[in-house]
């Protein structure tokens, strides 16, 4: 429960001066970072809440903060976040789910996290301490420099202090699953949607499709009585936060897929979020990225979750590049990453000249 | 007419001959103007204060043509102002006097609507409310509503991040687009937008034509609820409405729609449209609650006994389809309205927390009275975006330069109250003083590089949206914050 801005910025400056890369690290919970060279910049420490405002459910916040801990101290007031980015096991800060970008499957009915990002104080490459955004819902003074950063891994800065919008807890909610293949229950559940029933998550998982309905308990009564289905009792909500079952059960990570048309049917233990936009499908041996590829179709994403991310796609290599000459031009933060390999190798050529 | 530009930013001195003969070279007669006479419609934007006459006007009617217009002007080193339905109120579509007005007017087709996905493929000319009535068959619409749907365009909303009445719940132009197809500044087409991973959609929506030309985009689409309630509460005190607001927020309800209307904006719109407003009230707060039945029920409870709570004089629900309509048409017909009030109105656009309304509302007022100009209240109350309404005799010196400062002050209340100078009018080159107050040297630095990452050149939209380090430098004008330069320890150049 400390504020390290300064530290933090000391470390950068100096990791500059010495030309060191520095590898960021949160609870290091998925090890993404792992495989990147340099020293440890460790933010575990620059933790605790600035500023809980909840009648005007905002919360301000530093990056290390323990995903767990922010969500108890929200949930007090009977508010959250509402992005629910998954936590493995139970890990994670709230900087790391802000710097990964990956909501849960709240996503397509409560947005995404940089949907709820308001604004941030960042420590860029060359450690200065810089502040975008507020705490105000609304403000468009500048370029939106908050949401940029969400995703990127930290690779333009350390992301410090985050300003966050909040939701409050729904006074009632139910999950429901439907035994039907992946067809009917993507047509389902967006007629559901359509029809302005309260559906706040879906996932299909190769046998029935499970959703939640939230609001009112007037509500959420009436929509259980007319949807029909089974009740549930919602541990796979959990289950999906934490990773720790269907996809997450298997020998190795799981791939994660970012399809922009949905597959018809799945692999065994995989698991469909976001009405067909989201795949988490087990991997019990390497090899069969050609399968995945297949299953993402044309302009889909396919990576091994929780691996170093593959290299930013090429139409944005050069635009990276100069993005990261403004907020990191030494390459000190995250260094490589969202680089295609004409960057390594240069970059290794230039290390052997130098020697 | 005021020209908005300062000289550090009128720094391109191509020749207007050259620069009409190699855009000749590539656009048809019809896509091009070059005579003052018929560029005159195109002189100045929804801040009709600045004004400036363009070298040309450029319409194409493709993405070929309109990159090749880009790829010339950029080795020529020529402006170019990007111009959707002309609407901005921060003078993002004011010409720059050396450089070329791109309008967007033929880019006007819907591509696709995918129902079942709740998505739209447009081009960017197309006007905002006719995503809603092209969606409208399918049960569908698009969110964003500013009160200039029916003329401002979805690149124009793009660059601006637009709101709107019903953006409290359903989010920003941000939270509704997926993607842009951005043409840059050299001519090259760019596909962004990214569910995670490096993504540089967020810099371009909100960027006010700064960083490329959007000509298409993927906008979600949003199911038109079941069932839509308006409420309608006056109060004896602006104060107790603020105060209104934020229980509302703080009770966890979320309402489609949650604005407020002062005395002199209820009197104005009335005289104007007759929505039956209840004329000796200080303030009325119109609250839109919208879902299923049930839900709307329920909200409809909870809002009613804290309207009461916080000394609502009356509470009305609109009967029918026809009163809502009613009811909306006044808070719409507001700008208008105040042009009847006044020769000219002057339309600010702070962002302040919800918890600050009643105390900045309080502060407006005293400064309305300080400067001696009536300022007229009426607003997003449930976003805490402000737009107080300045009204004044523009062609009155003294006026116009009360009413510059006072707009100043306005903000810097509400930068004080820990918001922001802008919710959703944008910068342009109406607040780029006040940017300077905003933002640290550093990060204006960072700012400006952003820029030319995407514009070396730096011949989108110069002069707007960033102040120069320059501008900034010299004490950003207007603004000094409790008698002091913002940073003062900075030197000076
Ligand atoms: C009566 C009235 C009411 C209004 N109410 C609201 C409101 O409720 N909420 C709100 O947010 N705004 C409101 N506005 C402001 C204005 O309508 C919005 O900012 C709108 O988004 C501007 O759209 P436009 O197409 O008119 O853009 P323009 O005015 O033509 O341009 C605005 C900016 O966008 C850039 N631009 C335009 N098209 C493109 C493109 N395709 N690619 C890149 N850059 C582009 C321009 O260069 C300029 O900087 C109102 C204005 C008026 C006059």
């Amino acid at each position: 429960m400390a504020d390290r801005t300064a530290v933090i910025s000391e470390q950068i400056k100096t990791a500059c001066q010495h030309q060191r890369p520095l590898r960021l690290r949160g609870h290091g919970s998925r090890g993404i970072a792992d495989h990147l060279p340099g020293d440890w910049l460790d933010l575990a420490e620059h933790s605790g809440i600035i500023t809980h405002h909840p009648q005007e459910l905002v919360v301000t916040v530093r990056c290390g903060t323990p995903l767990v801990e922010l969500e108890a101290e929200l949930a007090a007031h009977r508010q959250t976040l509402p992005f629910a980015a998954p936590m493995p096991k139970g890990r994670g800060t709230i900087g790391g789910a802000v710097a990964l970008g990956l909501a849960g499957a709240a996503r397509p009915y409560l947005g995404s996290v940089r949907d709820a990002l308001l604004g941030m104080r960042l420590c860029d490459g060359q450690g200065e301490v810089l502040h975008f955004g507020g705490e105000v819902i609304k403000n468009v003074a500048g370029f939106d420099v908050t949401r940029f950063m969400c995703g990127a891994l930290g690779s333009f800065g350390v992301l410090l202090e985050l300003s966050l919008r909040l939701i409050p807890l729904p006074a009632a909610q139910c999950t429901l699953g439907f035994v039907m293949d992946i067809p009917q229950a993507i047509t389902a559940c967006s007629a559901w949607v359509r029809q302005g029933w309260p559906v706040a998550a879906m996932l299909h998982d190769g046998q029935q499709l499970v959703i939640r309905l939230v609001g009112g308990s007037r509500a959420v009564a009436s929509a259980r009585r007319q949807l029909g289905g089974g009740e549930l009792d919602g541990a796979i909500w959990d289950t999906l936060r934490l990773e720790q079952g269907g996809p997450f059960a298997a020998a190795l990570p799981p791939w994660r897929i970012h399809a922009r048309t949905a597959p018809g049917s799945l692999p065994p233990q995989s698991w469909l979020l976001w009405e067909g936009e989201l795949l988490y499908v087990g991997r019990q041996a390497e090899g069969g990225r050609h399968d995945m590829d297949h299953l993402a179709g044309p302009d889909g994403q396919v990576m091994i979750h929780g691996a170093l991310p593959p290299p930013a796609p090429p139409r944005y290599q050069a635009l990276y590049r100069r993005l990261k000459q403004v907020w990191d031009p030494q390459h000190i933060l995250n260094q490589g990453l969202w680089l295609d390999d004409a960057w390594h190798q240069s970059r290794s050529l230039a290390q052997v000249r130098h020697g | 007419m005021t020209n908005p530009y300062q000289d550090d930013v009128l720094r391109y001195p191509q020749a207007r001959d050259h620069v009409l003969r190699a855009l000749a070279r590539i656009l048809p007669p019809s896509c091009l103007i070059g005579k003052p006479e018929a560029m005159r419609p195109y002189t100045s934007d929804g801040l009709p204060v600045f004004s400036a006459m363009p070298v040309a006007v450029a319409i194409p009617e493709n993405e070929q043509q309109l990159s090749a217009t880009l790829r010339i002007l950029n080795d020529q080193g020529v402006p170019i102002v990007p111009r959707g339905g002309g609407t901005s109120l921060s003078g993002g579509a004011v010409p720059h006097p050396q450089g070329v007005v791109l309008s967007l007017a033929r880019f006007k087709s819907v591509r696709w609507i995918d129902p079942a996905r709740r998505l739209c493929r447009a081009q960017s000319g197309v006007r905002n409310a006719a995503l809603s009535e092209a969606a409208a068959p399918h049960g569908l619409f698009y969110a964003p509503d500013p009160s200039s749907q029916i003329a401002c365009s979805l690149g124009g909303n793009i660059a601006e991040n637009a709101g709107g009445i019903h953006c409290l719940k359903y989010g920003l132009t941000w939270h509704n687009v997926v993607s842009v197809r951005l043409v840059c500044a050299d001519g090259t087409v760019l596909e962004v937008g990214e569910e995670t991973g490096f993504d540089p959609l967020p810099l371009v929506v909100g960027s006010e034509g700064l960083l490329g030309v959007v000509t298409e985009a993927t906008v979600r689409l949003r199911p038109i609820p079941p069932c839509t309630r308006l409420l309608m509460a006056a109060f004896s005190q602006i104060s107790h409405a603020g105060a209104a607001v934020a229980a509302i927020i703080a009770a966890g309800i979320v309402p489609a729609a949650l604005e407020l209307m002062d005395h002199l904006a209820i009197v104005a719109s009335e005289a104007f449209c007759h929505a039956g407003y209840p004329q000796e009230a200080q303030a009325i707060l119109l609250c839109e609650l919208d879902g299923i039945e049930e839900q709307v029920a329920e909200d409809e409870s909870c809002v009613r006994e804290l309207l009461q709570q916080h000394q609502a004089t009356s509470c009305r629900a609109a009967q029918n389809e026809q009163e809502r309509t009613l009811f909306w048409s006044g808070r719409k017909a507001a700008f208008p309205a105040a042009g009847r009030m006044a020769p000219d109105y002057y339309c600010m656009d702070g962002s302040i927390p919800r918890r600050a309304l009643a105390e900045v509302l309080g502060t407006i007022n005293t400064l309305g009275e300080e400067y001696g100009l009536n300022v007229m209240n009426v607003f997003h109350a449930g976003d805490g975006n402000l737009h107080p309404v300045i009204l004044l005799d523009a062609d009155d010196p003294d006026q116009l330069e009360r009413a510059q400062r006072l707009g100043s002050a306005i903000l810097t209340a509400c930068l004080d109250a820990g918001g922001s100078i802008t919710g959703e009018h944008g910068v342009g080159v109406e607040k780029l003083d006040e940017m300077c107050a905003q933002f640290s040297t550093t990060e204006r630095e960072r700012l400006l590089a952003t820029k030319q990452a995407f514009d070396p050149k730096e011949i989108l939209n110069p002069g707007k949206g960033l102040p120069t380090l320059r501008r900034c430098a010299e004490g950003g004008a207007l603004l000094v914050r409790g008698g002091q330069l913002p940073h003062p320890e900075l030197e000076r150049f």
